[in-house]
């Protein structure tokens, strides 16, 4: 049974999403169908201990239907995939505890939808071929785009409308570089394709390269081609949420992993990269400390945070490869930890705007856990986002301006979530000595944020043992072996740290006394059009194309 | 909108239209075609009996079409799974393609009229 | 000079600017149609060899045309027939709940 395993990841989602809407025709009793669910995003845990035993001495490749490797599909899981996978894993189980008491109509599509999507999403990051990895991402991208529309009333069809245009765009542009790939070597299999890319012609890989950029550009939201996130997160309902913003957005970045072991030697990558990065980095932050809206100031973390991510991959070392992976799984759990208060803030008040919330202290653990998710997107000490930035700050000892856009970066996102803090908890607060009391979200709401917030200060106290056990080999995988040997509790880092949470705190009073230029500029960001977005974005791929020097070859 | 002539002419040509889909779909394997193409030309003949004769004559399957679509999908996974039990890897060939063809039709067929209704009523599905 | 890679380039070019230019919600998803028909013709004659066989095996097994770019069609093709109704699902509530289909007044 051990060798089948690659299809029963597959596999139990999708039999879980065909028993439950059988069901669902028979009888319409919510219980069963949730029994069913529940199962099927439990068993995947007992799959991946098997396969963390088995990865110690091979990585696991299966064939389907029997024909060899090149003619053939194949299913491969190594360190990198297994890791997403955990990640995966984990997402899914708390999102649908949550999703228990918030989902109120149209219970049983809503789970089917669910479960097709997970299918999905393990499904890319078990495929060994390039065409695979096609096939993965429209299932998931189509179910994204139907669970987005639950959400609010009208605004959820504007925000799945934008993702879908897009969404389709990055698709055809993935497709087409498949074609290119597929005339020049004659091969579609991964591990076949490391070897056999170097050897075609230079005007080639740049063509394939800057395709391949659009497509993961847009799937994971580079700063020219980023529009359609804010309003695609912000108006899905709270769980679908915490998994766009968790797990779908770094589909994108896991293909250029894969991509990135092709071995491209086309001059000027390293420079392209970090610039995109550094430039997502603060075009995030700053987009953020313009909204009032607490659902799009947490998802315009998520594209400054996967700029940190392409700036600590686009280096191209081990130490800045161990950085970006570890930041994609720590970002993971912190988002949907940010995500779930939210929700539940929105949950008790009613309102997203945080000028309204008013919550003072009747909601304390609620209060704790965001501070504990605030304190790990900033970098702050004991919790998991220090491990990341510190090994990605290591990393990039040759560029001081990029280190510069980051610790601006670091600065902003103390700034926007100390507004947060500010206005939703303590201004106007309402305690009164005689009547106090607390009215603190449901229980189902708070099992998930506790486990999450359980999970970052766990990877924050116990750095080495979460890296050597799963991170450092899913990056041996992609570049050569290296042992780290990073300090981590350094008081000069820790000295810093603070600064920056000084530093942010003042320039969140500058930027609230000059709130009527802040209400100016959303109001001039908010009126860029779709078709106008799109002409930027392909006038971008031209000059990046043209800096690679496609017309020299 | 439906007149004399389209009612006659319909009559006439739905069952070409059926068997020109069942051919495709059986002849997968040698000829252009197979099981989605079949089955959405076995849906055109369908739709066009529903454009000529009004929607009353398919509203009361609604629940046993959305059972046919659901039950091909079980199928072709649980023909998958054969290859599994069988002792070689998943969706092992077993000289059979004509029955995954068939079972491929048939949910195409049945989704791509659950598509047409749900498109002309504007409106959901009580079940799923 | 005129062979199908290069209008399915040329196809591709052309929905690309429909996509662009567009203001109705249906126009752009006509247009995506377009781009998507351009790269199945490209990906198609990837494939051709001159003076050979179609790939069945009844006819001829070698100086066969190559099978692998017909069969990844047909899998791109069902999804973008997906991907296409769900977009005009979307496009019906969104006439439902705001009146227009214009995507200026949309967003």
């Amino acid at each position: 049974m051990i060798e089948h395993l690659p299809v029963f990841f597959l596999l139990t989602p999708l039999i879980a999403a065909v028993i439950l809407s059988i069901t669902n025709i028979f009888s319409k009793k919510e219980f069963i169908q949730k029994i069913i669910a529940a199962s099927s995003l439990a068993l995947p845990f007992y799959f991946l201990y098997i396969v963390f035993q088995e990865l110690n001495t091979q990585t696991i490749s299966y064939d389907v239907g029997g024909w060899l490797k090149p003619y053939g599909i194949t299913m491969v899981i190594d360190e990198l995939s297994f890791i997403l996978l955990l990640v995966t894993a984990i997402l899914g189980i708390l999102t649908f505890i949550y999703s228990i008491k918030y989902v109120k109509k149209e219970v049983g599509k809503f789970y089917f939808f669910f479960l097709l999507l997970m299918s999905g999403l393990n499904g890319i990051f078990l495929s060994g071929d390039i065409f695979n990895l096609y096939i993965f991402f429209d299932l998931t991208i189509i179910c994204s785009f139907i669970l987005i529309t639950f959400g609010e009333d009208r605004y959820s069809y504007k925000g799945s409308i934008k993702y879908l245009v897009l969404g389709t765009l990055a698709s055809l542009f993935f497709l087409l570089a498949i074609g290119f790939i597929y005339a020049e070597t004659g091969l579609l299999n991964l591990e076949y394709l490391q070897n056999s890319i170097p050897l075609i012609s230079m005007q080639a890989q740049i063509i394939i390269f800057t395709l391949l950029l659009a497509a993961i550009g847009i799937k994971s939201a580079i700063i020219p081609f980023h529009t359609w996130l804010v309003d695609a997160h912000s108006t899905a309902p709270i769980p679908i949420s915490a998994l766009l913003s968790g797990i779908i957005v770094k589909a994108g970045v896991y293909l250029f992993l894969r991509i990135n072991s092709f071995g491209f030697d086309i001059p000027n990558i390293k420079e392209v990269i970090l610039f995109l990065g550094a430039i997502t980095a603060v075009g995030g932050v700053v987009y953020a400390l313009i909204q009032w809206d607490i659902k799009k100031i947490t998802a315009s973390h998520t594209i400054s945070q996967i700029g940190i991510v392409f700036i600590g991959i686009g280096t191209f070392s081990t130490i800045g490869i161990t950085g970006g992976i570890s930041h994609l799984v720590n970002h993971a759990f912190f988002k949907a930890l940010l995500f779930l208060c939210a929700g539940a803030i929105i949950y008790k008040t009613g309102n997203k705007d945080i000028r309204e919330h008013k919550i003072g202290m009747s909601m304390p653990i609620t209060l704790v856990l965001y501070i504990v998710g605030i304190l790990s997107i900033s970098g702050i000490t004991p919790f998991n986002g220090f491990i990341s930035k510190t090994l990605i700050e290591q990393s990039l000892n040759n560029y001081p301006f990029i280190n510069s856009m980051l610790i601006f970066t670091s600065i902003g996102t103390v700034a926007s979530f100390s507004k947060i803090i500010y206005y939703s908890f303590l201004k106007n607060r309402e305690i009164k000595f005689n009547n106090f009391k607390i009215n603190e979200a449901p229980l189902l709401f708070l099992i998930p944020m506790i486990a999450l917030a359980f999970l970052c200060l766990f990877i924050g106290i116990m750095p080495h043992v979460w890296l050597d056990t799963f991170i450092l080999p899913a990056s041996y995988s992609l570049s050569s072996f290296f042992s780290l040997n990073v300090s981590f509790i350094q008081p000069a880092s820790i000295f810093k740290e603070w600064l920056i949470v000084a530093v942010g705190i003042l320039i969140l009073f500058l930027i609230l006394r000059i709130s009527s230029v802040v209400d100016h500029i959303r109001d001039k960001i908010s009126k860029i059009k779709v078709n106008q977005s799109i002409l930027f974005m392909i006038i971008t791929l031209i000059i990046i194309s043209l800096i690679f020097g496609v017309l020299n070859y | 909108m439906t007149s004399r002539i389209i009612k006659t002419i319909s009559r006439t040509i739905i069952p070409f239209i059926f068997l020109f889909g069942a051919y495709m779909i059986l002849f997968g394997h040698i000829s252009p075609g197979g099981g989605f193409q079949g089955g959405v030309i076995v849906s055109m003949g369908i739709i066009l009996a529903v454009v000529a004769y009004g929607e009353d004559i398919i509203e009361r399957y609604k629940s046993e079409i959305t059972l046919v679509e659901i039950l091909g999908v079980a199928f072709f996974i649980f023909a998958g799974l054969i290859g599994i039990f069988v002792g070689k890897s998943f969706f092992s060939s077993f000289n059979a393609i004509w029955l995954l063809n068939i079972i491929i039709g048939v949910k195409v067929c049945s989704g791509i009229v659950l598509f047409y209704m749900l498109f002309i009523r504007w409106e959901y599905i009580d079940n799923d | 000079m005129i062979n199908g890679i290069n209008i399915g380039i040329v196809l591709f070019l052309i929905g690309l600017y429909g996509i662009i230019t567009n203001k109705n919600l249906i126009k752009i998803i006509m247009s995506i149609g377009i781009c998507s028909n351009g790269i199945v013709l490209f990906f198609i004659s990837i494939g051709y060899v001159k003076n050979a066989f179609s790939p069945i095996i009844d006819s001829a097994t070698t100086n066969v045309v190559d099978p692998v770019p017909q069969a990844l069609m047909l899998t791109m093709i069902v999804i973008n027939l997906c991907d296409t109704a769900i977009a005009l699902a979307i496009t019906v509530w969104i006439y439902k709940k705001f009146g227009t289909i214009n995507i200026e007044e949309i967003t």
